[in-house]
């Protein structure tokens, strides 16, 4: 388990978010408050329209169309202490203002479906890390071959409509770490995926933060694959967190009626105690 | 429980669908006792939904037959009582209504196609459809005054697959083949649906063939569990005995991926 370090305070902090729909007015998010510290993994679980993606959203600075961020102030992301942190190897060495970094549900969609994929992590190295343009496509090669994408892509690149949809989801992880993020924001990120597939990107994501002491924030309908990746989880509907707490505490002993049913709906796969 | 020994309803018999070059099913066989459920699982492109679109009569085979009381039924054109008696629901709710129609008329339009309200001929009264179509809709939980004027934007997710199964049912169909039914909706949702499914095979003695990713899904709601992979089935047993002995090596790591996420009490490495 992650633990957060006694020097440092949390990196995110949201202080009563509130977002609304800009046409009817209507709360989206209603009043959410939480703290991640340094190094943890949080899960924001809930239902459709439960909040959840909005308020990761409003963290990516990524609000839709339409909504409104009644006061930015609400959200804090503290500098980050390199020095201070006690698990993993920080991606830079230096105390900075924390990169945040967001993979997407649709792992096909999100990508530039006429570029090569090579070329679009090579775009992300150039501009965000200023390397130069050669050698921007030989480090986005190793970076996607590092992620478990086959070696011919150094030979030849390929679009996102050539590869599988973990594949594309590796593409799009390999996109967030070339901002060499302290954050990273994930919404839904296997959701689209088969379950073996699933699985390979859940271990990818729990391998890389472990070695890169990336602070996670997992939004996801799937209490099962919030249980398998979350430090913590904050249950939330209606915009609204309603209950919160460590994982195996949420998930054998849920306080709150919501979640009880969410825990009760999930249906069971006989014979896993033989596991 | 179904009867494993009672003849088959509903059968497929060595189905084989090619697009171009590529085998999307290849050789598949399976069959439904009257009130049975069959779960077709597997991963994406194992050629699930192609299998459950030649059950429903929307694609040909280039091979096999679907067999419906031991009788071959022709490949697409099948008779309108065929026909009523198969139905299907998709995966989309949203695609799968018509948005410019409220939802009498989508509930309607099966019913008074294939006279299941009375005799051919005599159009039933305005009064006799909705006192059906409410039935139909409160037997899949919708029960508001104004629904039957509204139309697909105004629902739910969970609302629209429940008119798109009312939809299904409002023809009394003996086989019902569900693609991924549950899969667009939140879990709590997908209990109720699947609570009905249940229901409706004890009550109606409806037989059902379900697609699904799910194995959970699979496992609460059918008898036998065929896997298929790469267009072919690899391992067709009853639930009980998947879930002990998946078989092949892919079944396994199937089965273990679904574990891998689901919410016994384990503890994170």
């Amino acid at each position: 388990m992650s633990e957060a370090n006694s020097n440092t305070g949390p990196i995110i902090r949201v202080n009563n978010l509130r977002i609304h729909a800009s046409a009817s007015g209507r709360t989206l998010v209603d009043g959410v408050s939480f703290d991640a510290n340094p190094g943890e993994t949080v899960g924001l679980v809930g239902e459709s329209g439960s909040g959840k993606s909005l308020t990761l959203r409003a963290i990516m600075g990524l609000l839709p169309e339409g909504v409104d961020l009644d006061d930015a102030k609400a959200i804090a992301i503290a500098p980050v202490d390199a020095a201070a942190r006690t698990e993993g190897v920080p991606l830079r060495d230096d105390s900075h203002n924390p990169r945040l970094a967001m993979i997407f549900q649709d792992p096909v969609f999100s990508l530039d479906p006429l570029t090569g994929v090579v070329k679009q992590v090579a775009e992300v190295l150039r501009y965000n890390q200023r390397i130069p343009s050669r050698e921007s496509k030989t480090r986005a090669a190793d970076l996607l071959i590092s992620l478990g994408l086959p070696e011919s892509l150094r030979s030849s690149d390929r679009y996102p409509g050539q590869l599988s949809g973990g594949q594309c989801q590796r593409v799009g992880i390999a996109i967030a770490l070339a901002t060499k993020p302290d954050i990273l924001l994930c919404d839904e990120p296997t959701t689209a995926l088969d379950v073996t597939v699933q699985l390979q990107i859940l271990d990818l994501l729990a391998d890389l933060r472990q070695r890169l002491g990336l602070t996670m924030l997992f939004v996801t309908h799937n209490l099962g694959v919030a249980a398998r990746l979350c430090d913590r989880l904050m249950v939330m509907q209606h915009g609204r967190i309603v209950e919160t707490g460590a994982t195996q505490d949420i998930l054998n002993n849920p306080q709150q009626e919501y979640t009880r049913r969410l825990v009760n709906a999930i249906l069971p796969i006989p014979g896993e105690q033989d596991q | 429980m179904t009867q494993h020994a009672s003849p088959a309803l509903f059968e497929l018999r060595n189905i084989t669908v090619r697009y171009g070059d590529f085998t999307a099913v290849d050789h598949v066989s399976l069959s439904l006792p009257r009130g049975g459920a069959i779960g077709v699982v597997g991963e994406s492109g194992a050629g699930k939904s192609t299998l459950a679109r030649v059950a429903s009569g929307l694609i040909a085979p280039v091979e096999g037959q679907v067999l419906l009381d031991g009788q071959p039924l022709a490949p697409i054109r099948r008779t309108r009582e065929q026909r009523r008696r198969i139905q299907m629901v998709f995966q989309n709710p949203d695609s799968s209504l018509n948005p410019s129609h409220s939802v009498y008329r989508i509930l309607s339009e099966g019913m008074l196609l294939h006279h299941t309200l009375g005799a051919r001929g005599a159009r039933p009264s305005r009064e006799i459809i909705t006192r059906r179509c409410l039935e139909l809709l409160s037997m899949v939980g919708l029960e508001d005054a104004d629904i039957l004027s509204r139309r697909p934007q105004a629902f739910s997710g969970g609302q629209r697959q429940r008119i798109a199964i009312a939809r299904a049912l409002a023809v009394n169909p003996d086989v019902l083949i569900a693609d991924e039914p549950t899969s667009a909706l939140d879990v709590s949702v997908q209990h109720e649906i699947l609570d009905l499914l249940a229901t409706l095979r004890q009550s109606q003695g409806l037989s059902l063939i379900l697609i699904t990713h799910d194995l959970g899904v699979a496992n609460a709601l059918c008898d036998d569990i065929m896997v298929m992979c790469g267009g072919n089935s690899i391992v067709h047993k009853p639930t009980a005995v998947f879930f002990t002995n998946p078989g092949p090596q892919y079944a396994q790591n199937l089965l273990a991926a679904a574990r891998s996420v689901s919410i016994a009490p384990h503890t994170r490495g």
